[in-house]
């Protein structure tokens, strides 16, 4: 029984990593309606950014992890402005390949301006850990979690109580009549976008001292979060979330009784099932955000 | 002006023909982007430091020795793709294909294309079982299989008394699950007993899991196969974890000394085909000429690329006439001394048998326990 405790604690919290990058993808897809190929590699230039902050320019890690999640945001607005504005609706197969373009971009550009040797981050938290009524509870994935809720709060509330998040919404529910009323496509699409592309950033920077950063580490995160919001719903911020716990739980309790080579195909399983019994995902309902 | 630049494009066209004609061209095949990207960086650095070295003490009879690299991403399919791409450069020989699935991949490719494939760094043990007598007569594999080093592991690990479980880990690839095999046969009749194996998938940042899981099985030892990235993901999370079990298995210390330096990895354990800290003056000088020129320390990888070209070079020189069929024929005929101070003669399957180092982490660096014949 510990030891399946132990593992849900693992799980949700390798659950609410997944969420931070599900939500962004989420986000961008329910306003843009682009899937965003290039998402994972985001999460990867966060990682690195950081990892060059604290390492080379011996920045602290929560500066840094604000500079990191700030840059990410800039660049990804600046693929809004530059590439991803043109697109009209219907154009959804250009949309595709265009961000897997740019995710080779950043992956080969990343590759091309730190090499692509993995690089390890310290901070004052790594390898501590807690015991927590005999469970094991790592201190720098705690940090990730907290952050990630954070995160995910203020997006929350964003949307809820703020103009401008009332907007996003609006147009992710109805563009016609969001335009009818004045609300400027451009402008919610893009800060939406630059939102999206932030959390995934801060995902990677709230990352970097737990796993290894390298150039590659986008790709495989990428594949899991894109079943996470068709499960939870394309476009569905709860859904992304909920989703994100489920796959996070049942990953680490299927790789702790059975084999750790089934932990990548427990998602896509789940995804076939849930496809299955909802063809729109667990929260689509044909709204959005 | 037009007819004038033409036929200046033309002579420089006629003259880079001329050139590529007379060079000698070497393939290599091996990641160059993808999660092991590094160590393909590595093999590509040392390849092209030996070629370097031979060509301006003169080449292979006069000639040139050219190294071209392609991408293989650790991925058996875009590595057929690779030698595919090699092969219309025409060269003697590939090197390649660092990981293992990719290699077996590639073995029958260069069969048919009748040019040697001189294996330096995937060390599943298939590779030989398929070359040599009986089989594919076109590869060749310098280092040590993993049945090999896995003999040499396991004797010092029974030696030392105090190991008797072990938690096996790998890489669901050729060289995770061949070095469990080879690891399990290696070990048997001597006391030590492997209670649990898993394989996680090539690229897994998470390894809280399997980590875990070890956690509370409180084995002796754990024995990693793994590469790259993951094996710095990995020990990273193993150090996290406070896990009490001893590290061993195929972990390439060379790769972690930040790690070491720190104090984590006191006792671990190690068996690899090479190590900077090896004693012998030709490895005191190619350690020394491969951090002026590249700036880092070399590693398995750069080592195995040197030697690949060495090797090759040695055989051409041998070779009675400039063709992969003579330079086949060469090289069963190798029998020279490795940079490791072991001697490098090819089988009947193929398969060198250089020398195999167990490491040992003490007091923050990394020290070499013992080599021994594979």
């Amino acid at each position: 029984m510990e030891f399946f405790i132990q593992l849900v604690i693992n799980g949700l919290m390798l659950g609410m990593v997944y969420a931070l990058i599900a939500i962004g993808l989420s986000l961008i897809f329910g306003v843009l309606e682009i899937v965003n190929f290039a998402h994972g590699h985001f999460y990867m230039l966060g990682a690195t950014v950081l990892a060059a902050l604290v390492t080379s320019a011996g920045i602290g890690f929560f500066p840094s992890l604000v500079i990191a999640t700030v840059a990410v945001g800039v660049v990804g607005y600046l693929v809004y402005v530059v590439l991803l504005r043109h697109f009209r609706e219907g154009e959804f197969d250009r949309g595709i390949i265009l961000t897997i373009g740019i995710g080779m971009v950043l992956q080969n550009g990343v590759a091309y301006l730190f090499g692509s040797s993995s690089r390890m981050v310290d901070t004052s938290l790594s390898f501590v850990s807690w015991d927590v009524a005999g469970f094991f509870v790592d201190a720098q994935r705690t940090v990730a979690v907290l952050v990630g809720a954070v995160a995910i709060a203020a997006l929350y509330a964003v949307l809820t109580f703020t103009r401008i998040g009332k907007a996003m919404r609006a147009f992710a529910q109805n563009r016609e009549a969001a335009f009818i009323v004045g609300i400027r496509p451009a402008v919610i699409a893009g800060i939406a976008v630059a939102i999206g592309i932030a959390l995934a950033g801060l995902a990677g920077a709230a990352l970097a001292p737990v796993f290894a950063v390298h150039p590659a580490m986008g790709a495989p995160i990428l594949f899991k979060v894109f079943a996470i919001i068709i499960i939870g719903g394309l476009g569905s911020l709860p859904g992304a979330l909920v989703a994100s716990l489920l796959i996070g739980v049942t990953e680490s309790v299927v790789g702790g009784y059975s084999s750790v080579a089934l932990q990548d195909a427990v998602a896509f399983m789940l995804m076939i099932v849930v496809l299955l019994a909802f063809p729109a995902g667990l929260f689509g309902k044909g709204i959005r955000v | 002006m037009l007819r004038a630049t033409l036929a200046a494009a033309a002579v420089l066209f006629a003259i880079q023909g001329a050139t590529a004609e007379e060079n000698i061209v070497i393939g290599l095949s091996t990641p160059l982007s993808g999660s092991v990207a590094a160590l393909g960086q590595h093999e590509n650095w040392g390849a092209s430091l030996a070629a370097k070295e031979i060509n301006e003490a003169g080449g292979i009879n006069g000639k040139q020795i050219q190294v071209e690299a392609q991408d293989n991403q650790c991925n058996p399919t875009q590595g057929i793709t690779s030698v595919e791409n090699l092969l219309e450069k025409n060269p003697i020989a590939v090197i390649g294909a660092l990981c293992s699935s990719v290699t077996l991949a590639v073995m029958p490719v260069m069969e048919r294309a009748e040019r040697p494939l001189m294996v330096g760094v995937a060390t599943s043990p298939i590779i030989t079982e398929q070359a040599g007598v009986g089989g594919n007569q076109w590869t060749f594999r310098i280092n040590p299989s993993d049945a090999g080093l896995a003999v040499a592991l396991g004797k010092y690990l029974a030696d030392k008394g105090s190991i008797k479980t072990i938690a096996f880990v790998g890489e669901d690839t050729d060289y995770g699950r061949g070095g469990h095999s080879a690891m399990a046969e290696a070990l048997k009749g001597t006391g030590i007993e492997i209670v649990s194996a898993d394989f996680y998938k090539q690229g897994t940042p998470d390894f809280t899991t399997v980590l875990t899981r070890i956690k509370t099985a409180k084995p002796d030892a754990v024995a990693l196969y793994a590469t790259g990235v993951d094996e710095l993901g990995f020990i990273r999370q193993y150090r996290g974890m406070n896990i009490d079990s001893l590290l061993s298995g195929r972990v390439s210390l060379d790769e972690l000394l930040p790690v070491i330096q720190a104090g984590a990895l006191e006792d671990a354990s190690s068996v690899y085909p090479y190590a900077v800290e090896l004693d012998t003056p030709e490895n005191k000088a190619f350690v020394e000429k491969f951090k002026a020129t590249y700036g880092e320390l070399p590693n398995n990888q750069s080592f195995q690329g040197y030697e690949s070209i060495r090797v090759l070079a040695d055989a051409l020189k041998r070779s009675k006439e400039l063709t992969p069929a003579a330079l086949r024929n060469a090289l069963k005929g190798t029998d020279m001394t490795s940079v490791t101070g072991g001697t490098i003669k090819f089988d009947d399957h193929n398969q060198a048998h250089n020398l195999a180092l167990i490491m040992k982490v003490k007091d923050g660096v990394i020290v070499i326990e013992t080599t021994s014949g594979t």
